[in-house]
């Protein structure tokens, strides 16, 4: 039902030249699965699909001039993709009054009998007003984070030994960088090579900077979509390391990103009541 | 361990801890030779990076130190910068190094804590033992390729 009122949504702003692409999601090659489309003729609408296997964040497109090109996007954005969408306005990477969010919840992504439901709201205003109220917080609970405390709890070697293990798989695709819609550098640090901070070859040295950088770079703007870990290859636990970060923020900065377009992104910025007890 | 000699690495701000360490060595204070000063424009300028080369590189232990918040011949850089540490000592907590990285605020005026506090790190970074970590990556990976290639 959903899916039908998000074709309907989409053909009428394409008709009526609000937007000029839409991006979206069609049926996968596989049973159970989406891939990415781009829809500019109103007449191929009905190959939008929505399901609770919309995994993919669809906001690392909006930065990319090869969309940029095609003028005024329409995007179908799942919760979590609306935040990451609003922390793209908020670092200046895209134009809000240029977008229509086609906004969607879907609880349980994955599982098959899982509700889908359609935000009421276009504009990025809006969905800031529907996530303060609805969601706020949430996400700085779960797995993940029952994770991470056990990773806490044990001792500095350990928890450099776990990650050597983890890391040692990496093979450096940066699948984890094409995923995310906040990894938009047109130059990664990784593809510097005067000087040469990452080692490129799949080499224990280089793996450990690469993950290391990678964490870093999104520390305090990561909305933990899970995007990264899922393009991973070989399953290394990259949502540990954002989580890491992204609850630090919290707590020490009382920031959580992606509800707020308009504010300064928390390590842009400082307060002098910030901690200070570990410089001496 | 006691014949152990650690490597330090020292970024320092160029307005206040450098003119600090400068201060130390024109009032003849002695203090351990371990620490190599690199002189960064502001702490703000210190990319985590920095930290991580170093440790690659074979350092045992890293001071980062700058100019009191208020300070700052940038007026904000070492309060920026002191955000950006809280987070990354967070993330260097998680992926297994601690007690390697120390942070200080040192002024221009003063010699004596400077002269202090590198004897202090030199003493803890002793009580902890030399930084094995990578150069074991290292060693285990160059293995593993003579494995691979008789």
């Amino acid at each position: 039902m959903s899916q039908e009122k998000l074709q309907s949504k989409a053909k009428a702003l394409l008709e009526s030249n609000e937007a000029d692409l839409i991006i979206g999601y069609q049926k996968g090659y596989v049973a159970n699965s989406t891939r990415p489309i781009f829809i500019t003729q109103p007449e191929d609408i009905g190959r939008l699909v929505l399901n609770p296997f919309c995994h993919n964040n669809l906001a690392v497109y909006l930065t990319k001039h090869e969309i940029k090109k095609w003028g005024r996007p329409a995007i179908v954005a799942k919760t979590e993709d609306i935040r990451s969408i609003i922390v793209l306005v908020q670092e200046f990477q895209i134009k809000a009054e240029d977008m229509t969010i086609l906004g969607f919840n879907c609880p349980e992504l994955g599982n098959p009998d899982a509700a889908v439901s359609l935000y009421e709201a276009a504009r990025i205003e809006d969905y800031e007003r529907i996530l303060a109220n609805e969601t706020k917080g949430t996400e700085l609970a779960g797995e993940t984070f029952d994770e991470l405390d056990g990773l806490l709890a044990m001792s500095p070697e350990e928890r450099f030994n776990f990650w050597q293990e983890e890391f040692s798989r990496c093979i450096k695709c940066y699948a984890c960088r094409a995923a995310c819609p906040l990894c938009y550098c047109e130059r990664c640090i990784t593809e510097v090579n005067q000087p040469l901070w990452i080692e490129p070859s799949a080499h224990p040295r280089g793996n450990w900077a690469w993950n290391f950088a990678r964490a870093w770079h999104l520390a305090g703007r990561c909305v933990l979509c899970g995007a990264c870990e899922r393009a991973c290859p070989v399953d290394i636990p990259l949502m540990l390391l954002n989580a890491a970060l992204a609850r630090e923020v919290a707590e020490k900065f009382d920031y959580l990103p992606g509800y707020h377009s308009k504010i300064a992104p928390p390590l842009a910025t400082f307060s002098p009541d910030d901690e200070a007890a570990f410089i001496h | 361990m006691n014949d152990f000699e650690p490597k330090i690495l020292a970024f320092v701000c160029n307005w206040c801890t450098y003119l600090g360490a400068d201060l130390a060595g024109t009032s003849r204070l002695k203090y351990a030779p371990n620490v190599r000063i690199i002189n960064i424009p502001c702490t703000g300028r210190l990319n985590p990076l920095f930290v991580l080369k170093a440790f690659e590189r074979g350092a045992d232990g890293v001071i980062i130190s700058g100019c009191h918040p208020a300070d700052c011949h940038y007026t904000s850089g070492s309060s920026i910068a002191r955000r950006r540490w809280i987070v990354f000592r967070r993330l260097l907590d998680v992926l297994g190094i601690q007690g390697r990285v120390h942070f200080f605020w040192v002024s221009a005026a003063e010699g004596r804590k400077w002269a202090d506090i590198t004897d202090e790190v030199t003493q803890s970074i002793k009580r902890l033992g030399p930084f094995t970590a990578f150069p074991a990556l290292e060693n285990a990976w160059a293995a593993s390729r003579r494995l691979a290639r008789p």
